[in-house]
C-alpha cells in the first residue's frame, strides 16, 4: 500500500538484524547475557528498524530537501558575506542541537572538571560554523580539498603534542561525534545545493562533498584549545560510566528512554525547523506543495529519531555495557574477533551512513554503488573496532595509532581520485553516529572495566579511529577505482570501433 | 577482413527506455544484452506512486533508474519480449517500458562487412522504414522546468488523467557570453526533466492542463513537447 514504506522497512531490517543475529549467537554460546536482557535487546532492535526507516524517509522529504535549496538559493545571490554568515549561524546552530554534542560535552567534563560545559559546546559549535565556512570557501574558490585537509590536520598535530593524552583521545572523539544524524544530511545537502548551482567543469569533480569532513575539524580544534587552556586538575579517577547499572524491566523504554529521547531530538530539531521557515519567507519561497511535503519531512524525521535513539538508550546501551563486561573478563582473545564482527554490522545501521551513501549513488550516476560504499565502510570499522578492543586489553596510547593512520589518510590524499577523497573525509564524521558513540563505545566501556582497565583513557578514542578508518579504505577504494576506470576506458574504446556499436555510458 | 575500412552512416532503430526501481538498472541491461541489445545508458531519476493515501503523507515517490537502450528494428520484438517475461524484473513492480522511433543512429561500419552484410542492413532497415509506427497507442510527453516545479507539473498532470511520471534533476545551459561568474564558479540554471507516458486519447488535455500551471505562466521556466510512443508495457504483466 505504502510501497516507500514497506522498501525503507525492508532496508533498515536488513541493516539492523545482523547485529541482533551477533548479539544472540553470543547470547547462546560464548556470553551469555543477564536475565531479561534478551527480551530487552530484541525489542531496542526491532525499535531501532521502525525508527531508522521513518528517519530515512523523513531526512530525504525534509533535511536533504532544505539543505540543497539552501544551499544553491544561497548561491544564486551570489553574496559571499551572506553565504559565509548564514552558513556560519546553521553551522553554530545545529551543533548546539546535536544530541550527541551534549553526550561528549559530559563525558569532556568527567575528565576534566576545571573545563566548563557550556563553554566547551560553544567553542565546538563556533569551530563546526567556522569549518562549514570554510566548506563554502572551498566549494565557490574551488580550492583543492586536500591542501586545505594537510594545512588544518598538521598543526591539529602539533597542537596534541602539548595535550595531554586524555584530552587527545577526547578531542579526536568530538570531531566524529559532532557529525551525527541531523547535521549530517543536513550538511552534505547543503554542500551539494551549493555545488548544484555550479556548472560541472572538471572530470573529477568533488565540489559537492567534503564539508561534513571540513566540520569533523572544527571540534577537535576546539577541544584541543581547551585542553591546552584549562589548568591540569587533571582527575580522571571518576569516569563517565559509573551510572549504567542494570536496572528495571521493558518498561525503561516508556518511562526513561523515551521521554528523554524526545526531549533530546525536539530540542535538536526545533532550531534547523526554525531555519527553515525564516529562509522559506525570505530566501527560498517554495509553493506550497514542496512546503508542506518538507514540513512532513521534518516530522517524520524526528518522530523517526525519537523511536531510534529509544531503542539505542533502552535496549542498546545496556545490553553493550553488560555485554562488555563479560568479554572483557574473557580478555583479548573473545574481544578482538568480537570487536572485529561487531564494527562491520554496526556501521550499517548508522542512519546518516545511509543518507551519504545515498547522496554518493545519485551523484556519481550510480557509478558508485551504495552497497560498495557499505562493503567499504563496513570493513573499515571493523579493523576499526578491532584496534580499539586492543586498546582496551593493552593500554596502547593512542598516538601509535592515530599518527600513522592520518599519515596515510593524508598521504593518500594526493593519489586518491578527488571525489574518493571528499567522500573519505565525509564518511569519516558519518560513520560514527549515535550507533558507535552508544553502543560500541558502552560496549567498549564495559570490556575496558571488566578487564581492568581504566576506561577514560582506554576506551575512549574508540569513536576517533572509527572516524579515521574509513578516510583510508574509501580512498583505497578511489585508487582500485582509478585503475578499474582506466581499464573500462579503453575497453569502450574499442568497443566503440567495432562494427555498428551504439550510444556508449 | 585484412583491409579494415570503416565508414559512419546513420541506420533507423528503435530508443528502448525502460523504468525500473533503484539499483536494478544493470539487471535490465543484462537482459537487454541478452536480447541481443549492445549498450545502454543508465540515468538516476525519482518516479511518482499513483496512490492517494501516499501523496497525502508525501510518501509518493521513489527512486528509480532509467535505462536508455538503442536497439535495431529487427530485434525490437525480441528485447520487449524479454523485458516483460523477465522473471526477477517482473518481480520488482512499478516498472514500465516502451519504445520511441529513431530516425538515425550513428553507427560506424567496417567496409568489408558493409559488402556483404552490411549492405543486408542498409536494405533491410530500407524495407522496414515507414512501416513500423502508425498505430501509436500512447504518448510520451517531455516538461523541462526550472527546478522545483515538478512536483506542480505532475499534480496537474495527474489531475487531467495522468497516472505517473519520472523526474530527472538536469543542468540548464546558459547562452555564450551571458554567464554569470560567482568568483571561481559559473552559476547555471538548475533543471528537472519530466516524462510522463499516456494513453492517446489524454495526451490533449494533458498537455493542455501543464500549460495552465501557473509558474509556467513567466516565459523562459521551462518547454514541453510530445511524441509518439512505439509499445508500452507494465514490466511483469502479461501481454498488455
Amino acid at each position: 500500500m505504502l510501497p516507500t514504506l514497506t522498501h525503507k522497512l525492508r532496508e533498515s531490517a536488513v541493516s539492523v538484524i545482523p547485529i541482533m543475529a551477533l548479539v544472540a549467537i553470543l547470547h547462546f554460546t560464548i556470553a551469555p547475557l543477564g536475565a531479561g536482557q534478551l527480551p530487552q535487546f530484541i525489542i531496542g532492535g526491532l525499535l531501532l528498524i521502525l525508527g531508522l526507516a521513518v528517519f530515512l524517509i523523513g531526512a530525504e522529504l525534509g533535511m536533504v530537501a532544505f539543505g540543497q535549496k539552501t544551499g544553491s538559493a544561497l548561491t544564486r545571490r551570489r553574496n559571499l558575506p551572506l553565504i559565509l554568515g548564514a552558513v556560519m549561524a546553521i553551522g553554530f546552530a545545529i551543533t548546539i542541537a546535536e544530541p550527541d554534542i551534549q553526550v561528549l560535552g559530559k563525558q569532556v567534563h568527567a575528565v576534566r572538571h576545571s573545563i566548563d560545559r557550556q563553554t566547551l559546546i560553544l567553542m565546538i559549535a563556533l569551530g563546526v560554523g567556522g569549518f562549514l565556512m570554510l566548506g563554502v570557501a572551498k566549494t565557490v574558490f574551488q580550492l583543492p580539498l586536500r591542501w586545505l585537509l594537510v594545512g588544518f590536520y598538521l598543526p591539529v598535530f602539533g597542537a596534541c603534542a602539548f595535550v595531554d593524552a586524555v584530552f587527545v583521545g577526547v578531542a579526536f572523539d568530538a570531531g566524529g561525534a559532532t557529525t551525527g544524524p541531523i547535521t549530517v544530511p543536513f550538511i552534505i545537502a547543503m554542500g551539494v545545493g551549493v555545488a548544484s548551482a555550479a556548472k560541472r567543469e572538471k572530470e573529477d569533480d568533488d565540489s559537492s562533498f567534503g564539508w561534513v569532513g571540513l566540520a569533523s575539524i572544527g571540534p577537535i580544534v576546539a577541544v584541543a584549545f581547551m585542553g591546552m587552556i584549562s589548568p591540569a586538575t587533571a582527575s580522571p579517577e571518576d569516569s563517565a560510566a559509573g551510572e549504567m547499572a542494570a536496572e528495571g524491566l521493558v518498561e525503561r523504554f516508556l518511562l526513561h528512554a523515551l521521554p528523554e529521547a524526545a526531549k533530546d531530538i525536539s530540542m535538536a530539531i526545533l532550531p534547523i525547523f526554525l531555519i527553515f521557515l525564516l529562509f522559506q519567507a525570505t530566501l527560498l519561497r517554495l509553493p506550497a506543495g514542496q512546503m508542506r511535503r518538507m514540513t512532513l519531512g521534518f516530522l517524520y524525521a524526528s518522530i523517526g529519531l525519537v523511536v531510534f535513539m529509544t531503542g539505542v538508550s533502552g535496549g542498546f546501551i545496556p545490553v553493550g555495557y553488560s555485554l562488555g563486561v563479560t568479554l572483557g573478563t574473557m580478555g583479548g582473545a573473545a574481544l578482538v574477533p568480537v570487536g572485529f564482527l561487531l564494527g562491520a554490522v554496526v556501521v550499517c545501521a548508522e542512519p546518516a551512513v545511509w543518507v551519504l551513501n545515498e547522496q554518493v549513488e545519485e551523484l556519481s550516476g550510480g557509478h558508485i554503488r551504495r552497497s560498495l560504499m557499505l562493503a567499504a565502510l563496513s570493513i573499515s570499522i571493523a579493523c576499526a573496532v578491532a584496534l580499539g578492543m586492543i586498546r582496551v586489553v593493552t593500554g596502547l596510547s593512542i598516538w601509535y595509532i592515530l599518527i600513522p593512520g592520518y599519515a596515510l589518510a593524508l598521504g593518500l590524499t594526493f593519489f586518491s581520485p578527488r571525489l574518493f577523497t571528499a567522500v573519505a573525509f565525509d564518511s569519516g564524521g558519518v560513520a560514527s553516529g549515535p550507533m558507535s558513540s552508544t553502543f560500541v563505545l558502552s560496549l567498549a566501556l564495559g570490556a575496558s572495566f571488566g578487564a581492568g582497565g581504566n576506561p577514560a583513557t582506554d576506551a575512549f578514542g574508540m569513536i576517533a579511529m572509527i572516524a579515521m578508518a574509513p578516510l583510508i579504505t574509501i580512498q583505497l577504494l578511489g585508487l582500485i577505482f582509478k585503475s578499474k576506470a582506466k581499464k573500462l576506458g579503453e575497453m569502450s574504446r574499442r568497443q566503440n570501433e567495432e562494427p555498428g556499436n551504439v550510444a556508449g555510458s | 577482413m585484412d583491409q579494415k575500412q570503416v565508414i559512419s552512416t546513420y541506420l533507423p532503430g528503435v530508443l528502448v527506455l525502460t523504468i525500473v526501481r533503484r539499483s536494478h538498472g544493470e539487471k535490465v541491461m543484462r537482459v537487454v544484452k541478452g536480447a541481443g541489445g549492445r549498450g545502454g545508458t543508465i540515468v538516476q531519476g525519482r518516479g511518482t506512486i499513483n496512490n492517494k493515501l501516499a501523496h497525502l503523507l508525501g510518501l509518493d515517490s521513489e527512486a528509480v533508474e532509467l535505462i536508455f537502450t538503442l536497439v535495431d528494428r529487427e530485434i525490437t520484438d525480441v528485447v520487449f519480449a524479454a523485458l516483460r517475461t523477465d522473471a526477477e524484473i517482473g518481480k520488482l513492480g512499478n516498472g514500465v517500458s516502451f519504445g520511441l522511433d529513431v530516425q538515425g543512429i550513428l553507427r560506424r561500419i567496417h567496409r568489408d562487412s558493409a559488402v556483404n552484410g552490411g549492405t543486408d542492413i542498409l536494405a533491410s532497415n530500407a524495407q522496414t522504414e515507414g512501416k513500423v509506427m502508425s498505430q501509436a497507442e500512447h504518448e510520451l510527453i517531455a516538461v523541462i522546468v526550472n527546478f522545483g516545479f515538478a512536483d506542480d507539473i505532475m499534480d496537474a498532470a495527474r489531475k487531467a488523467g495522468a497516472t505517473g511520471g519520472t523526474i530527472m534533476n538536469a543542468q540548464g545551459t546558459v547562452r555564450a557570453g551571458e554567464e554569470v561568474k560567482f568568483f571561481g564558479i559559473t552559476i547555471v540554471p538548475e533543471k528537472e526533466f519530466i516524462i510522463i507516458v499516456v494513453p492517446k486519447d489524454k495526451a490533449e488535455p494533458i498537455l493542455k492542463a501543464i500549460q495552465e500551471v501557473p509558474c509556467l505562466s513567466e516565459p523562459g521556466v521551462g518547454i514541453a513537447f510530445s511524441m509518439d510512443v512505439l509499445r508500452f508495457m507494465q514490466l511483469g504483466q502479461k501481454a498488455r
